[in-house]
């Protein structure tokens, strides 16, 4: 769970543009057809099928559970791919896998600079591009085909500028 | 005989894929963000999950084993 300290708010919940997943379940959704096609040509064969009927209709419900857990496994990596601003930092969780995923996390007074890539004319199309944020420590965060790339920048880069300014009243205090 | 080796491949099977969906349901308990839909989208997957499950119980009982 993502624990907030009690001043801190969630500006903004990224996750990858749609069309990410798009592709994943255009094909969940064919591989789902499969096995209907394959119940007609059965029934179209009637008699010469005969018993084995059953088995094939029994394997092919089967099938249809396992191309459905797929897709809910596509559905997670998808979701749990998230970057979460919040008025104080950035939190970068990365699902790899079933059983594997990796969480980071920086200050926004680490933030050095920005850069925005929109990287192909899809990307073009469809308004999703890759914010690249480097920090103090030498490190960046790519955070990749997101939709409202423009505002979660500017977004970053005001509350960076406010924490900066907090810092140097607290210094100079 | 050949019933009880069917049954046992069908338990191992259905052990197998809802450890893997409760894994994955874990996964989005622990993460899920209270502010958006996801969870009616999970409710949905976990629904046709459930139903397929039922129907192919119901065929397996029904194959000439």
């Amino acid at each position: 769970m993502i624990h907030l300290s009690p001043d801190e708010k969630i500006l903004m919940v990224l996750h990858r543009h749609w069309i990410v997943i798009f592709g994943k379940f255009s094909l969940g959704v064919f591989l789902l057809l499969i096995p209907f096609f394959v119940l007609s040509v059965a029934l179209s064969l009637g008699e010469a099928f005969g018993s084995l009927f059953l088995l094939v209709e029994f394997l092919s419900v089967v099938y249809l559970m396992i191309v459905v857990l797929l897709m809910l496994i596509f559905w997670m990596d998808y979701y749990l791919d998230v970057w979460i601003i919040t008025s104080e930092r950035i939190i970068d969780i990365e699902q790899k896998g079933l059983f594997n995923r990796e969480i980071s996390e920086f200050t926004l007074d680490k933030v050095q600079d920005i850069t925005v890539k929109v990287p192909n004319m899809m990307a073009t199309f469809l308004k999703y591009g890759d914010v690249i944020i480097q920090t103090a420590g030498e490190s960046s965060f790519e955070i990749k085909q997101i939709p409202n790339f423009y505002e979660a920048k500017n977004l970053i880069l005001d509350y960076a500028k406010k924490q900066n300014v907090g810092a140097q009243q607290m210094g100079t205090n | 005989m050949s019933l009880i080796v069917a049954l046992g491949l069908y338990v191992v099977f259905l052990a197998i894929y809802w450890f893997l969906a409760f894994s994955v349901l874990w996964h989005l308990k622990e993460y899920i963000l209270p502010i958006d839909s996801s969870r009616w989208i999970v409710r949905g997957f976990l629904t046709i999950m459930a139903v397929l499950n039922i129907v192919s119980l119901f065929l397996f009982f029904q194959l000439p084993l």
